[in-house]
């Protein structure tokens, strides 16, 4: 992957303008994920990938390649995210160019209106962390990156970038006790 | 092994952080105490909750025109660029061009305002630039790219202070080695450091303009300047 990526930026800075493209192709979903993520709404999280790409765009030529490409567009990404969660971010609302799976009522299901419940539970108990914490836990937890990776994303030490982790789950563990007690 | 001292570790258990020989005492201890190895299945309950937790997928029409609007965008850039930049340097040339002494005091004052409200409790650092660690050279320098205090090391005060994040120079800092990287980034700091001492901390909810209103329009027009270079923005 990361000697694709490579190539993929040499044929960009070569002025293969479809290279780019090809990127953003390859990109656009994790992207829009991790930003969805941590704004929990739709036209926040297209901004902010549209915002992440034309940084890409702009700064391709000074990448280094130290890192590999996607600890330095993830890192782009949460540093967008942390400035907006910082200035305030608008309310959660249902796009409508969003796909929602609502639970219909005409099947009745209990189980499905707790399941329900409990997502919504769950996407507020996450919305409640502090940014740092949802960054770590959802670089870890979604993207399956290690401590070490995250602490280079989110310009922080590994030992921090952990804390921030453990603290995430223990929130959300303390918000979230009485599902399965229930359950 | 008492329960107490087991709970702490159960999510460093699940991570594979624990030494050997820890590990095996904790492990030892979950094979006879029930609570903890149920408190140990609500962690891994709660993770898989969290990993199934849904990114509504967007409509194949959003991804359509992604690329497309992305474009636009980038030429819409390529052409205000040039209006951009002028801006930029319009606001660099009349922070240069502002006499000396004045920028001192502007300096000085955008400090005050900076050091006006402290974090609660023990987080107060000292702008010691012997002290404090060296920032890491930034891979690019644009907006959202890098954060700038990169490893800073971890010190038992920085476990102590953590949980509240605060900003400073638009930048997310908790835990107080960080901070002082970060303020030791602070270009103002060169030219004053000797006058004021305190760490300068704005808490994540406050909004620097409130702040910017005692000073003349052209002074506050400087200090926006600056800030903007510090990836803050009144927009």
């Amino acid at each position: 992957m990361r000697e694709a990526d490579f190539e993929l930026i040499d044929r960009f800075l070569g002025g293969d303008g479809a290279a780019f493209d090809e990127l953003v192709h390859r990109r656009q979903r994790e992207v829009y994920n991790l930003a969805y993520r941590m704004t929990r709404n739709a036209e926040d999280a297209r901004d902010l990938s549209q915002e992440a790409f034309l940084q890409v765009y702009r700064n391709l030529n000074r990448f280094d390649r130290r890192s590999s490409l996607s600890t330095w567009l993830y890192r782009i990404v949460m540093n967008l995210c942390l400035n907006h969660l910082n200035r305030g971010s608008r309310s959660r609302f249902p796009s409508v160019n969003e796909q929602v799976d609502v639970a219909d009522p005409s099947e009745g299901s209990l189980g499905r209106l707790e399941e329900k419940e409990r997502q919504e539970a769950l996407a507020r108990a996450i919305e409640a962390l502090p940014p740092q914490q949802r960054a770590s836990m959802t670089l870890r937890v979604h993207h399956h990156l290690p401590h070490g990776q995250i602490a280079e994303i989110l310009g922080i030490s590994e030992a921090t970038a952990k804390v921030h982790y453990f603290h995430a789950v223990q929130a959300l563990r303390r918000k979230l006790t009485h599902w399965r007690e229930d359950g | 092994m008492r329960c107490e001292e087991a709970g702490s570790t159960l999510l460093e258990l699940m991570e594979e952080e624990l030494p050997p020989g820890r590990r095996d005492e904790v492990v030892g201890h979950l094979e006879v105490c029930t609570a903890c190895a149920n408190e140990l299945s609500a962690y891994q309950d709660l993770l898989a909750l969290v990993r199934a937790d849904p990114v509504p997928d967007p409509s194949p029409r959003f991804w359509e025109e992604f690329l497309p609007s992305l474009k636009h965008r980038i030429e819409q850039g390529a052409s205000e660029a040039p209006r951009e930049s002028s801006s930029w340097l319009n606001g660099l040339r009349s922070w240069i061009a502002f006499p000396r002494p004045l920028i001192a005091g502007v300096a000085v004052a955008a400090i005050s305002i900076l050091i006006v409200i402290r974090l609660p409790g023990s987080l107060s650092i000292r702008a010691d630039r012997q002290k404090a660690p060296a920032p890491v050279e930034q891979s690019a320098g644009r907006e959202g790219e890098t954060r700038g205090w990169d490893r800073a090391p971890h010190t038992e005060a920085g476990k102590r202070d953590m949980g509240e994040a605060v900003i400073v120079a638009g930048e997310f800092v908790e835990d107080a080695s960080a901070l002082a990287a970060a303020i030791q980034r602070l270009p103002w700091v060169g030219e004053i450091a000797d006058r004021v001492e305190t760490a300068w901390v704005w808490r994540p909810e406050s909004d620097p303009r409130d702040w910017l209103a005692s000073l003349s329009e052209e002074e506050q027009q400087i200090l926006i300047d600056r800030l903007r270079g510090f990836r803050w923005s009144p927009s």
